[in-house]
């Protein structure tokens, strides 16, 4: 059997299933609970901090409004946006949630947990930043 | 897998996340959905949330989609091609076992009929539909000022399976992820587990409402999230024997669950008897 090659932080890229013209704009004000991100309790058109990503491209694609974009986590640092990898989520997933996962319900944060997993999340964490039309627009590029 | 399309919804008793069949199958819209992770509706209940937060995210999203027909997730619009109601195709469906009684669900017999059909078929895909479909049913029965015994079999079939872990068949995964195929195997029994765990929990806070000591036990979906923290199947299987099983049987046993059974069948059949009576008189 033919295993899947573990993915690395230092060369592979990470996607992003966004609309044809360009990727949606985080807000840094909007607020920055993971839980309530991973499970979009909001729907379209909610305001988030974050952008999701994946290491697999065929995911990305499900997300898909158009077009699959994608950028390295080296590319995203130098711009100083945020990087909370897969590992770091799920390790922050456990219970009540910590840090920036802590959520009052537990089974919801049990099931983001189980979908970062499936969908191979990491996040891109915009809190930080000053620009994001124009930062979003440096660091992805369409796959 | 977007978490407002079809494929999580209530409705559709055929697909949840990666398991299930090609298609869906709404219930409500009796449409077959050929692009469940692509459409939704105003309609749309969250299978992955319990029954309070599915209604609370449910009132955000109708105000986003139509509850007339199936629309796509991107534009809102119904496009014809992501559904289908022709009898060829729905015979086509029907082939499948677990899909033939979705189809008919609501169509030919009783709903509580094809929810039995649905518990006595063996596999992940039948417990599925009869957990997905069964949700609605006893919310529709608990808003029409039914008891929550509208659900006490149904509570009852699923307390008897509750620590057994379902098996995944290859051919029940939509898709891999970004796992393994094996990970993502274990990752689907787990939801479907959490899923069963969520049905009890709705009946639970049903039975609450009207006071039964059922409604006594705190949510199992919390329960099992505070006390397991890794998706290990084992664990799980033993913490439902050990945990939460006895937590139930404490409020609802065998005994109990016989008497219920016996008055809840008498006083449908008296209310049977009432409704019949007007048309009796008329004739």
């Amino acid at each position: 059997m033919i295993s899947k090659k573990k993915w690395k932080v230092s060369k592979d890229p990470l996607f992003r299933g966004d609309a044809k013209d360009a990727v949606n704009v985080p807000n840094p004000k909007a607020d920055g609970s993971i839980v309530r991100h991973v499970m979009y309790f909001e729907g379209p058109g909610r305001e988030t901090p974050y952008l999701s990503v994946s290491e697999e491209y065929d995911l990305a694609e499900k997300f898909s409004n158009g077009a699959v974009w994608q950028t390295l986590v080296k590319t995203v640092k130098a711009e100083s946006v945020g990087y909370i990898s897969q590992s770091e989520l799920l390790s922050l997933m456990k219970g009540n949630g910590k840090g920036m996962a802590k959520w009052p319900n537990p089974f919801e944060v049990m099931q983001a947990r189980r979908y970062v997993e499936q969908w191979g999340e990491h996040l891109l964490d915009f809190r930080e930043t000053k620009d994001p039309i124009s930062t979003t627009k440096k660091i992805f590029s369409k796959s | 897998m977007k978490l407002h399309s079809c494929q999580n919804c209530w409705f559709n008793g055929l697909q949840y996340g990666a398991l299930g069949i090609a298609v869906g199958y709404c219930s409500r819209h009796k449409k077959i959905l050929n692009v469940a992770d692509g459409t939704s509706c105003g309609l749309h209940l969250r299978k992955d949330l319990s029954v309070s937060r599915a209604k609370e995210v449910s009132e955000i999203h109708k105000k986003h989609y139509n509850s007339d027909c199936v629309v796509r997730l991107l534009d809102g619009v119904c496009y014809e091609a992501d559904i289908s109601n022709n009898e060829k195709d729905k015979n086509h469906l029907r082939t499948d076992t677990v899909a033939e009684v979705v189809v008919d669900y609501g169509e030919i017999g009783s709903t509580i009929e094809s929810l039995a059909q649905l518990r006595a078929m063996p596999g992940a895909r039948a417990e599925l539909a009869m957990l997905s479909l069964g949700r609605g049913y006893i919310a529709n029965c608990v808003s029409r000022n039914g008891k929550w015994t509208s659900g006490l079999h149904l509570y009852w079939w699923s307390r008897r399976r509750l620590a057994e872990i379902p098996e995944i068949k290859v051919e029940d995964l939509r898709s891999v992820g970004a796992t393994q195929l094996s990970r993502q195997s274990d990752l689907t029994s787990w939801s479907l587990v959490m899923l069963r765990l969520t049905f009890i929990d709705d009946i639970a806070g049903y039975a609450s409402q009207q006071n039964d000591p059922l409604g006594k036990v705190h949510s199992l979906t919390e329960q099992a999230a505070l006390a397991l923290d890794s998706f290990n199947l084992r664990t799980l299987s033993k913490w439902l024997k050990t945990e939460a099983a006895p937590q139930l049987d404490a409020r609802l046993s065998h005994a109990r669950y016989a008497d219920l059974a016996n008055k809840f069948h008498t006083e449908r059949e008296g209310d049977e008897v009432q409704q019949a009576a007007p048309a009796d008189t008329y004739s």
